[in-house]
């Protein structure tokens, strides 16, 4: 604007219009841009008047700045006609085009920019290889790190350590920086972060929502779809209960827990810096990360658990001690499908039949139902009509007059003293077998004995009816919410090995438990006939095994009481499952592995007769052992190279502490060998071990009380006995108690011109293992990791990759002063002496 | 040429006739040698402690950046605005010397005493680095260091550039270093105050691109140089140059 000396005091006031006007305008939008979006305030004014009048306010000032401009422009024109006027508009035109420049290119460098990574590692960049396969994926991708601020997911109880307090922000740190990079990509890669600290996170996820419904809702109207509008991403950050990065593209989330990503090594870390410690995080690369997004629309994977009955299942929420129902909310969690294969038939009241079966646990129940109702319809047929009678009489003995009770009933008196209200019927009986009675005519005292008595059976018979009512209703309501879809056809399939390979034809990954022994110091067992499946399931099995699919096999010990527990049914044989896995090298002993500090619960017991109150604590098992233990034959080289499994558990182990680690305590486990090499018996192959129990423990082949009520005793086996030297001979631990390898399956499974299929296979020494409402963190990693293993999903086992730690300078404490003071005050007083020598040398010229 | 390099010499010989330079020079020391005892506590440090990105550590605080806003201001107030106040601009805008010539010897003079404030801090490389002298290796990454001081080279330049330029506009000097200070404001404080705004929305791009502390916090001082800050420092600076020449040269047809 111009600057006239010559304005008078209108020009002034006008000019002082515009300013406020002007003014105005940045009030007004301050007003606006606080109140707009709000639905509610606690004001005398509601937000949307508020906001109108901020709009007003802001019209109203750009109106008064253009008019006091409009006064302006005669005098700028004035101006620029000039010569020095002609002077100043061309540099004007000059100022405007180079800040029109400055701000293109900062326009144009807000969206169009390259990040150079300088750094040694290149920690900032991610592979070529994944960066092009990045590029060539379509469509967008939500990526949301959600940052809860817990330690992990394995957090637990017990007391945090200070590495537990100090890694989760690095490892916050760390995942943001990673999602960043994918930011890099572009529009494509949306990332977000979500603190819960934030106050606005709630806001934040019900916002994500709306969109997320949005988006569908337009998608309907322009494919004339009727999607449901469903919001898949907000949900599943509202129910994650740990710092977790979502992927979202085509409306499927994948998740990924923080510590998936990077891990803390405690052991590391306490031992870094000869002792002094640093934190020491186990980095899984961007692998596991750029897997979720490439994958994003990857299969669920499908499980299956075979057991014998309804109580062992996954699905069953009840029976504590046997369910395995918190596996199952885990690995739902982890994005499995679960279902349970029931391989015995039950009978109407629940028990197991000798029958062989291959149902869904819905089917089972369905059948169960199926043959409880119709029992249940007689009851309550039946009840009706005794409860009708009792009904009529009581009505006859409350409304008839005593000369009408009197045509049907009389009061007997037999020779033998009994007495009482009969009817003329049972007279007539009486007669008719010539029993001497007497009668009188019944009274009013009669009368209301009677009443009394058929209005507490009609109660009784009432409130029993309303019980049978309820629970065929609850049935039927049951039955109609099961999945029996398959049912009728499968009735119409008498083979059971047809039916069970069927339902497996859909199963990625089969689970076959045995829990065995619940507790041994008390008897507490499962007979193994119980869990014996009959041939043609076994053929089943196989067929899923020649098909390459894997299966776990969590196989309790075998040994038993002479005084065994009765009869829950099955046959009295063992079945063919473990020559079948001996026929696949694996080898499992009829020992139970105790530990030393079991004795003492075995003495206890010995003297109580009854309940022990003792809970024995045993020691976790083991991740980390030194090459060759537990091996019998130590001069043999038993293979090398470490389990996947086992590592990704080390890792886990080294993260979480001792204490966490406790929860995998597995009392009464089995061992379970993979043969190294038939010509050496005292051999296993150490590579297929991932779970060994400790040097403090033994393997007994008679682990209860004996008839004497003497505990078990450790007794090696002696020099001269066939089975010193093998994987038999009784001896201090360690003891391999879980394996998982991959195993070419032997020819003699397949026709001469097929070609062996490979198949993954585990098998823990404890059929326990994984059995709960819910499970302890440490187990749901550990049977995640064996699950992911066993499907071919190697990539999301943790791995000793590359390490990261703060980065340390090794001073003496010297040399820490010097650096101190030298710095610190040093530095700068050198520069006060330097400038006040400067101002003496300047005075005394 | 010759001309121009006279004047640099002048000008940045001025610096040192003063006690001024001195004491600032000391007083920005004593905080980035009080943030270097901070830092090497942290990479001295036992347990879990420390910093990933020692450079980054040091620069990061708000400290760091309030004692940084004062420099630029304290370095550029004199340079138009003493001249105009005492009338010698007349006679440099008279001297065998354009007016692009007389702005960049002032910013060349100023960024060269701008650098040597920084060159004593070179001294704290060997902790930063964890020089190794018998093998003369790094234990430490060297690249961030080596980023974390193009930043504030660059980032240096900017300021200088805008506080020379309010210095050509007014006469008054502590005028010309409040209203620098001011400007280096807009460029400090969305690094350390962020209105909750969505994390993807243009106007967190938009703070995020200005904020320099944020810049240093995310790249420079982690060993990346991200072309965005390069594209706002170099264009912020050379508009400000540009506009200081107008500015002088306005006087001539004003």
């Amino acid at each position: 604007m111009a600057v006239n000396k010559g304005s008078n005091a209108a020009h002034m006031l006008l000019r002082l219009f515009g300013l406020t006007g002007l003014f105005v305008v940045a009030a007004g939008g301050l007003v606006w841009y606080a109140f707009h979006g709000i639905d509610h305030v606690e004001m005398m004014f509601r937000p949307e008047e508020i906001v109108q009048c901020a709009a007003y306010a802001v019209a109203g000032g750009l109106g008064a700045f253009a008019f006091a401009l409009l006064f302006e422009l005669p005098g700028f024109f004035g101006m620029m006609s000039s010569r020095r006027g002609a002077v100043g508009g061309s540099v004007f035109v000059q100022i405007v085009m180079a800040l029109v420049l400055v701000g293109g290119i900062n326009a144009f460098a807000l969206s169009h920019f390259t990040r150079f990574d300088m750094t040694w590692d290149h920690a900032f960049t991610l592979k070529p290889e994944l960066r092009e396969q990045l590029a060539n994926l379509r469509g967008d991708t939500d990526i949301v790190v959600v940052q809860r601020n817990l330690a992990s997911g394995l957090a637990g109880g017990g007391m945090p350590d200070r590495y537990d307090i100090a890694a989760p922000k690095k490892i916050i740190e760390k995942v943001k920086d990673l999602a960043e990079q994918f930011s890099d990509f572009g529009q494509r890669f949306r990332v977000q972060v979500f603190d819960i600290q934030d106050d606005d996170f709630d806001k934040k996820v019900k916002a994500l929502g709306a969109a997320e419904k949005k988006a569908t809702a337009d998608k309907n109207k322009a494919t004339n779809r009727k999607d449901p509008e469903e919001s898949p991403l907000a949900d599943a950050i509202e129910s994650s209960t740990e710092n977790s990065i979502f992927f979202k593209a085509n409306g499927t989330v994948q998740r990924l827990a923080f510590h998936d990503v990077y891990q803390t090594d405690k052991v590391a870390s306490a031992l870094a810096q000869n002792g002094q410690g640093n934190l020491v995080l186990n980095f899984q690369g961007t692998e596991p990360f750029a897997r979720k997004i490439l994958n994003i629309e990857e299969k669920k994977p499908r499980l299956a658990l075979a057991v014998v009955h309804p109580a062992l299942s996954m699905t069953s929420p009840e029976h504590e001690m046997l369910t395995m129902n918190g596996a199952k909310k885990y690995l739902e969690k982890q994005g499995f499908l679960c279902k349970d294969i029931l391989l015995r038939k039950q009978d109407g009241d629940g028990g197991l039949s000798q029958e062989a079966a291959a149902v869904t646990f819905d089917e089972n129940r369905f059948e169960q139902i199926e043959e409880s109702l119709p029992s249940l319809e007689e009851h309550i047929a039946e009840g009706d009509k005794t409860y009708a009678v009792a009904k009529a009489q009581l009505e006859a003995w409350k409304t008839q007059t005593l000369a009408e009770l009197d045509k049907t009933y009389a009061y007997l008196k037999l020779p033998n003293g009994q007495e009482g209200v009969a009817t003329r019927k049972t007279l007539a009986e009486l007669d008719h077998r010539k029993i001497p009675y007497k009668t009188i005519p019944v009274d009013e005292d009669d009368r209301k004995n009677e009443v009394l008595l058929y209005s507490r059976d009609s109660a009784v018979l009432e409130r029993a009816l309303q019980e049978y009512r309820k629970e065929r209703d609850t049935l039927v309501k049951e039955r109609a919410t099961l999945n029996v879809d398959e049912l009728a056809e499968k009735r119409r399939i008498a083979d059971v090995e047809a039916k069970i390979k069927r339902m497996l034809a859909d199963t990625d990954l089969l689970v076959v438990p045995r829990f065995t022994i619940f507790h041994l110091p008390s008897g507490q067992m499962i007979p193994n006939k119980v869990h014996k499946i009959d041939d043609a399931q076994l053929r089943a099995i196989k067929a899923f095994l020649k098909e390459g699919k894997p299966v776990l096999f969590l196989l309790g010990p075998t040994n038993e009481k002479r005084d065994a527990p009765p009869d829950f049914g099955g046959g009295g044989d063992d079945d063919g499952l473990e020559p079948m896995l001996a026929e696949l090298g694996f080898r499992l002993p009829k020992q139970t592995i105790l530990y030393n500090v079991e004795v003492k619960e075995f003495n206890e017991r010995k003297r109580s007769i009854g309940f022990s109150e003792r809970k024995t604590d045993v020691p976790p098992p083991l991740v980390d052992w030194d090459v060759g233990a537990g091996q019998v034959n130590k001069k043999r080289d038993a293979g090398t190279g470490a389990n996947s499994i086992r590592v990704s558990l080390d890792l886990l182990a080294k993260s979480i502490g001792d204490k966490l680690m406790k929860d995998l305590q597995i009392r009464h486990a089995r061992p379970v060998y993979v043969e190294a090499d038939a010509t050496s018996p005292g051999n296993f192959d150490e590579a297929a071990v991932f779970l060994m129990v400790g040097p403090d423990t033994w393997n007994e082949s008679s682990p209860f009380l004996n008839e004497k009520r003497e505990p078990p005793r450790y007794t090696p086996t002696k020099e001269g006995d066939k089975a010193k030297g093998s994987l038999d001979e009784v001896r201090r631990g360690p003891f391999p108690i879980a394996v998982a390898v991959e195993k070419t399956l032997p020819k003699s499974w397949f026709e001469e011109n097929e070609k062996p299929a490979t198949a993954r296979i585990g098998v823990v020494g404890n059929g326990g293992v994984f059995v709960g409402p819910t499970l302890s963190p440490i187990k749901e990693k550990m049977l995640l990791d064996v699950c992911n293993w066993l499907l071919g999903r190697d990539d999301l086992l943790a791995k000793r990759q590359d390490t990261w730690s703060f980065p340390r300078v090794n001073l003496t404490e010297p040399e820490k002063k010097l650096w101190q003071w030298g710095t610190l005050p040093g530095l700068p007083l050198a520069f006060l002496y330097l400038g006040l020598f400067v101002w003496f040398v300047r005075r005394l010229r | 040429m010759r001309p121009t390099l006279s004047l640099i010499r002048r000008e940045f010989a001025a610096y040192f006739l003063s006690p001024i330079a001195y004491l600032v020079i000391a007083v920005f020391l004593a905080v980035m040698g009080h943030r270097f005892y901070l830092t090497m506590e942290q990479l001295t440090a036992s347990g879990p402690r420390g910093v990933s990105y020692p450079m980054q550590f040091m620069v990061s605080d708000l400290l760091f950046w309030l004692v940084f806003m004062f420099i630029p201001p304290l370095l550029t107030m004199r340079l138009f605005a003493e001249e105009r106040s005492s009338g010698t601009l007349e006679m440099l805008l008279t001297a065998p010397l354009r007016d692009w010539q007389i702005v960049f010897a002032k910013f060349v003079a100023c960024f060269g005493f701008y650098i040597l404030m920084w060159l004593p801090t070179l001294l704290y490389l060997p902790v930063l680095l964890d020089w190794q002298w018998g093998t003369t290796q790094c234990g430490i990454d060297p690249w961030p260091v080596a980023t974390t001081y193009l930043g504030l080279a660059l980032a240096g330049a900017m300021f200088l550039a805008l506080g020379i330029l309010v210095s050509s506009l007014v006469t008054s000097q502590l005028l010309a270093a409040l209203l620098a200070f001011f400007v280096g404001l807009l460029f400090i404080v969305p690094g350390n105050w962020r209105p909750e705004v969505d994390t993807h929305s243009v106007l967190d791009q938009v703070l995020f691109y200005i904020a320099v502390p944020t810049h240093f916090k995310q790249n420079f001082g982690r060993g990346l140089i991200d072309a965005r800050q390069l594209a706002l420092y170099g264009s912020v600076a050379i508009l400000s140059l540009f506009l200081t020449v107008r500015s002088l040269e306005s006087r001539r047809w004003r």
